[in-house]
């Protein structure tokens, strides 16, 4: 994921984070800064961490309760975890997020077959979040 | 027009799918680059793929991405880290020719993206 928009969205920082506590905090220092997000679910320990990672559930909680005085960001997600992802599908569309899904599969052909062309689409729909305050970089996901 | 050489300056075989743009392409997100003769090409979008367009590291006029779908543009960029053009004037030339091909391309559907990471726009 990173080499695939570091190579093409050379111009904004791309944040991968581990875990939810760490998203989260990630995406309060300047949620302005953010241009599009993709989440997982089933988060994995950090090696040599202790605390639980959560899931992608707890950050799709986190963004629905946000308030908001327009469009909101396209979020994908990505995960095999088919029950799990309805869970956020529903709960960040019922927010107003337009939602989309990828499911992986393979080794990791489906991050160019299938993620990355929905990504980039998510962004240039950035376009369309008038309200977004977007500011001089930022393409934050986990 | 400026002429930029590739950032990566590897000399890469051309990818054997790198073809002049035409009508009858199949849908799909593509790279495209415009040669110093004003022709554009495109290759199927893969992991570090503007430098393969053309290959043996040759410069281009500008480059960027575009989605065809249905037969039409979908989207038209100047999204390349190979070359990262910053010329808005550059993105809607490709486009003059592009349309001046006979090419339908969605309204709204031209984005430039600035170097300096702010925020995208919609040129036409």
């Amino acid at each position: 994921m990173r080499e695939r928009l570091e190579d093409r969205f050379c111009q904004y920082d791309t944040i991968i984070l581990p875990d939810a506590p760490s998203w989260i905090a990630a995406f309060l220092e300047a949620p302005e800064r953010v241009l599009a997000i993709s989440l997982d679910h089933d988060l994995e320990p950090v090696h040599g961490w202790n605390q639980d990672p959560g899931t992608g559930r707890a950050v799709a909680d986190f963004l629905a309760q946000l308030p908001t005085d327009g469009p909101r960001l396209p979020i994908l997600i990505h995960s095999t975890n088919r029950v799990a992802v309805d869970g956020m599908e529903r709960v960040l569309t019922e927010a107003g997020y337009p939602v989309h899904r990828v499911t992986p599969y393979g080794d990791l052909e489906w991050i160019s077959e299938v993620w990355f062309p929905r990504f980039r689409k998510n962004i240039l729909e950035t376009v369309d979040a008038a309200s977004l305050a977007v500011g001089p970089s930022g393409t934050d996901f986990s | 027009m400026p002429i930029y050489p590739p950032l990566d300056p590897f000399p890469y075989a051309q990818d054997k799918h790198t073809c002049r743009i035409h009508h009858g392409l199949p849908d799909g997100l593509y790279v495209y680059v415009q040669d110093l003769n004003g022709d554009i090409w495109v290759a199927p979008d893969a992991a570090h793929q503007h430098p393969k367009v053309l290959g043996g590291a040759q410069a281009v006029l500008y480059a960027g991405d575009l989605t065809i779908e249905q037969g039409h543009i979908a989207d038209l960029t100047n999204l390349s880290g190979t070359f990262q053009y910053d010329s808005e004037t550059g993105l809607l030339a490709v486009w003059a020719i592009l349309v001046q091909q006979g090419w339908e391309i969605e309204t709204g559907g031209v984005r430039f993206f600035p170097a300096d990471g702010g925020r995208p726009q919609r040129l036409v």
